[in-house]
């Protein structure tokens, strides 16, 4: 009797073993990925469109006569990229990679955007309003700078459909305005064209 | 610096100048034999042989046959003095 129980009970944690394993190697893989690399999943917009465009825009701006013929690093702000095309776009990413980029050449400063307005006004009534900080290390109100330059754009696309094949073209382009004067100073264009066949 | 299937891509010219206060690279690639999917970058080396920012994200690039282009790349940073040119296949 106790042998009999003993053979079922091997008899089940073999089972469960075997379960477990099973359920290990039927299980998802994770690795870690190139970041940078190239990637074709679909013919939507992507990874890789977001790097070339901010890569194509803030190489080509840096070479601008507005930003590289500066005496001082320029002053500038964002405004909006339109998304025109039919897809979810979130186009604050790409314009926030071209002034992390331009940031980082050190040839450019930037003045807080609009979106990044309200953050700014709290800060500064926090300091001034609250009666809390000591009155010699207060942000003073009235003494933010204003940007000499904005820099807007749009993004469109055309898109084409047949049973077997999906293309793609993208167009996006990007001003550097001048607040005061109202001339466009800078303006490039990257295209991009995808084709995806079954 | 070539990584993957690359072997019938071409490099037949290479050059560099400063422009505005920046290192421009301009190189030629010519494909001899089927047509190819290719992925390229810069690679910007500033004083002492230090990179200057992070690794460039590959840019996809078609090729034909027979089919010779022209690739330019700017420097991120004015600090960049030098450049390496890398080609890879994404496909």
């Amino acid at each position: 009797m106790i042998m009999k129980m003993y053979a079922k009970t091997i008899h089940l944690s073999l089972l469960a073993l075997s379960a477990a394993l099973l359920a290990a190697c039927s299980g998802p893989q994770v690795r870690y990925g190139d970041a940078k690399a190239v990637e074709t999943v679909n013919a939507n917009y992507g990874s890789t469109d977001l790097q070339i465009i901010a890569e194509a825009m803030t190489r080509s701006l840096l070479q601008s006569k507005a930003i590289s013929g500066s005496k001082d690093a320029p002053i500038v702000t964002l405004a909006d990229v339109k998304n025109k095309t039919s897809e979810y776009i979130d186009t604050r990413v790409i314009t926030d990679k071209i002034r992390t980029q331009l940031m980082k050449s050190g040839q450019v400063r930037f003045a807080v955007s609009v979106t990044e307005m309200q953050s700014q006004t709290d800060e500064l009534k926090r300091q001034n309003q609250s009666g809390l900080y000591k009155n010699s290390t207060i942000a003073k109100t009235g003494n933010m700078q204003g940007a000499q330059y904005r820099i807007e754009g749009s993004i469109a696309s055309i898109v084409k459909n047949t049973k077997d094949v999906k293309d793609v073209y993208y167009v996006f382009n990007l001003n550097l305005i001048n607040n005061e004067s109202g001339l466009l100073e800078w303006a490039d264009e990257k295209e991009i064209r995808k084709t995806a066949t079954r | 610096m070539r990584m993957g299937d690359t072997d019938s891509i071409q490099i037949t010219d290479m050059r560099s100048l400063m422009r505005n206060g920046v290192l421009t690279a301009q190189v030629t690639i010519q494909n001899d034999s089927k047509s190819n999917l290719v992925a390229y970058r810069f690679k910007w080396i500033g004083k002492n042989g230090m990179a200057v920012t992070d690794e460039e994200a590959w840019k996809p690039i078609t090729i034909a046959k027979g089919q010779s282009t022209v690739i330019m790349g700017i420097a991120p940073t004015p600090d960049a003095t030098d450049f390496r040119f890398e080609l890879n296949q994404y496909k």
